[in-house]
């Protein structure tokens, strides 16, 4: 981790002197997925947040505030989970990311731990705080990422890389995101007839197919019962005994099994009812494919 | 004892055509001729061949049925809960939600269930504690406006103060002590959606027991409406009536909550237009509330489970979105409040 940030910090050093130097107009680029040649950031970067509104970065970030747990997860992926100096209460991957001063939750923040901090940047996935954040001049990132799909995930490690100047770390990671989607999609045989899932959260609530849960099961070419719900919402028990799922993922089998309603319902007279053991599947990070991979361990045996 | 043998009688009717047709409504289609097959074939009357998925058969005896029955029961409770509550307080305006008790027992089954997560006692627990709750909140509320001589004011507020306590403390358990609060949160919405036959197995003997003491204690009812002074002159024993409706309809509301969570306004309304139908007679009020309050919540039920198909909707959002409107149009329409 050190060695990243002396090699961060140098290049920033040379960044500064060549600017100086040169005294060229600073490009600017909007564009995340941009096939630069140059390894390096050039600095200052304009990043579009999910209210259209640019946020201008003159210098690879030091010191950072991050409110989500996908974000932390691929900051520290990247190496530069080191820079961050708050974050929320929920984090539990990776390990260091326990250490990490906590500075809110879902429902509150601590203005004043954040401000002591005196973060370069706060990063936020919804905008509630925003304005709190703006009035005590701090730099905001808001990304709204809850309606996340995969194309999302490689943008936002890109976006970090530029952001902490690890361009590099960032490229290869989102290489090895995509290449893992790959090889799940070469896995599947798309002219199978899909199995019917049935996603339980808790209490029968369920995604839809606009969800990224929705999308994972379109890659694993399994279908969702619930395909006409939007968003989450709580499927009646009628309607998933008729739409007879083969498999049931759910955090309290208890509640299929110890109900005899259900037994008649395919995944639980096949016993195909499971519960998945990591939460990779829930954060939006560099973990995801590893939660698909189980998911579709469970579904198919030889996978 | 005068019973209104005839009003009961035509209400019960009433209510049994409801949940016969609840039970033959629902997301999936399933014609009244093919439940009346289902339902014959079952009960082995007649020998008929089997035309159907075996899906309708667990949809209509595991899904349907329990969860009529438990909205049925829980109504029943809520609904007599609310008038005795009103015949003890001496108030229309008396609910089990209103006073707090409700938000009492929701605060201890918060209790066990962030405590004993993974106790498998925790079903059978649930109707105690939620009773415990119960019991503690109306005593407080009771002994606090008897203090006032029985002010209305001092009711209500003192309802409020006890039902804003209890809920900071739910919210604050919700929050702090488990990270996945989701089952705790639909529960407390109030809902059907996982209505099995056990619960109704554990609450439903509570429930009957306690609707029967009402109605046996219904003329007491009448008579605890008078003063203390004209009670005593009368050769009743006001205070041990008055403890008996406390214990009782506490079992009542905790057995309802229970399972069921926090559903709104039934204990309220239906002692409401039954006053306005047949007058303040606690004889009459008792039965036909508690099963007017079975009807109101089997059809919100029926309403929560197909109107947004495939979805459900927690039937206390129903209840409070359609009880309250009604519930201040009899307000603005009644000139006095039969009471």
């Amino acid at each position: 981790m050190n060695k990243i940030s002396i090699k961060t910090i140098m290049f920033f050093i040379l960044l500064i002197t060549t600017n100086i130097a040169c005294n060229s107009i600073t490009p600017t680029d909007n564009n995340l997925n941009s096939n630069r040649s140059s390894e390096q950031t050039k600095y200052p970067i304009d990043i579009l947040d999910s209210n259209e509104e640019n946020i201008r970065i003159y210098e690879p970030v030091q010191k950072m505030i991050v409110l989500d747990s996908a974000a932390v997860e691929i900051l520290f992926a990247i190496g530069e989970g080191d820079k961050i100096v708050g974050t929320h209460s929920f984090i539990s991957h990776p390990e260091e990311a326990k250490q990490i001063a906590k500075v809110g939750d879902a429902f509150s923040i601590n203005i004043e731990k954040i401000i002591e901090q005196e973060p370069d940047l706060v990063y936020i996935f919804f905008d509630k705080f925003a304005e709190e954040l703006n009035k005590n001049n701090l730099k905001v990132l808001y990304i709204k990422t809850l309606e996340n799909n995969f194309s999302n995930i490689s943008d936002q490690i890109l976006m970090w890389g530029k952001i902490t100047n690890s361009t590099n770390e960032a490229k290869k990671l989102t290489q090895q995101f995509n290449n893992q989607i790959e090889t799940i999609k070469s896995k599947i045989n798309y002219n199978n007839e899909s199995p019917k899932i049935f996603i339980d959260t808790t209490d029968l609530w369920t995604s839809g197919p606009n969800t990224l849960m929705g999308e994972v099961l379109e890659l694993l070419n399994l279908s969702n019962i619930a395909h006409d719900i939007s968003g989450y919402a709580q499927l009646s028990p009628e309607i998933i005994i008729e739409r007879n799922p083969d498999f049931i993922i759910t955090p309290n089998p208890k509640t299929f099994l110890d109900n005899p309603a259900f037994k008649e319902v395919s995944a639980i007279k096949n016993k195909q009812i499971f519960t998945l053991k990591s939460d990779a599947l829930s954060v939006a990070g560099p973990r995801f494919p590893e939660g698909i991979n189980e998911l579709a361990s469970l579904i198919y045996p030889e996978w | 004892m005068i019973f209104p043998w005839k009003n009961t009688i035509l209400s019960l009717i009433v209510m049994l055509a409801i949940m016969v047709t609840s039970i033959s409504i629902g997301p999936v289609n399933i014609s009244p001729i093919e439940i009346l097959k289902i339902v014959t074939y079952k009960l082995q009357l007649i020998q008929i061949e089997k035309s159907w998925p075996e899906s309708f058969e667990s949809i209509i005896f595991n899904i349907r049925m329990p969860r009529v029955l438990l909205a049925g029961v829980v109504g029943l409770a809520l609904s007599i809960s609310g008038a005795s509550y009103q015949a003890l307080f001496k108030n229309p305006l008396a609910d089990p939600y209103l006073l707090g008790i409700a938000s009492g027992a929701a605060l201890s089954v918060t209790i066990v269930m962030t405590q004993f997560q993974n106790s498998h006692l925790i079903t059978n627990i649930i109707p105690i504690s939620a009773f415990s709750g119960a019991i503690v909140c109306v005593s407080i509320t009771y002994y606090i406006s008897a203090k006032q001589h029985g002010s209305v004011n001092t009711l209500i507020l003192s309802g409020i103060a006890i039902a804003s306590i209890t809920q900071a403390c739910t919210s604050f358990l919700m929050l702090y002590s488990n990270p996945d609060l989701r089952p705790l949160l639909s529960w407390i919405l109030g809902g059907f959606a996982s209505a099995e036959w056990s619960q109704i197995l554990i609450i439903g003997p509570y429930i009957l027991i306690s609707t029967g003491i009402s109605i046996s204690l219904s003329k007491y009812f009448n008579l605890i409406q008078l003063n203390e002074e004209q009670a005593q002159q009368l050769g009743l024993n006001t205070s041990k009536i008055k403890l008996i409706i406390i214990i009782n309809s506490s079992i009542n509301t905790a057995a309802a909550v229970s399972f069921a969570g926090i559903i709104g306004f039934v204990g309220l309304i239906c002692p409401h237009i039954i006053r306005n139908l047949f007058g303040g007679d606690y004889r009459n009020l008792i039965p036909l509330s508690g099963i007017l309050g079975a009807s109101l919540l089997i059809v919100s039920d029926t309403i929560s489970r197909t109107i947004l198909n495939p979805v459900e909707i927690p039937v206390g959002i129903l209840t409070a979105l359609f009880g309250g409107p009604f519930f201040l149009y009899l307000l603005a329409k009644t000139k006095k409040i039969l009471y």
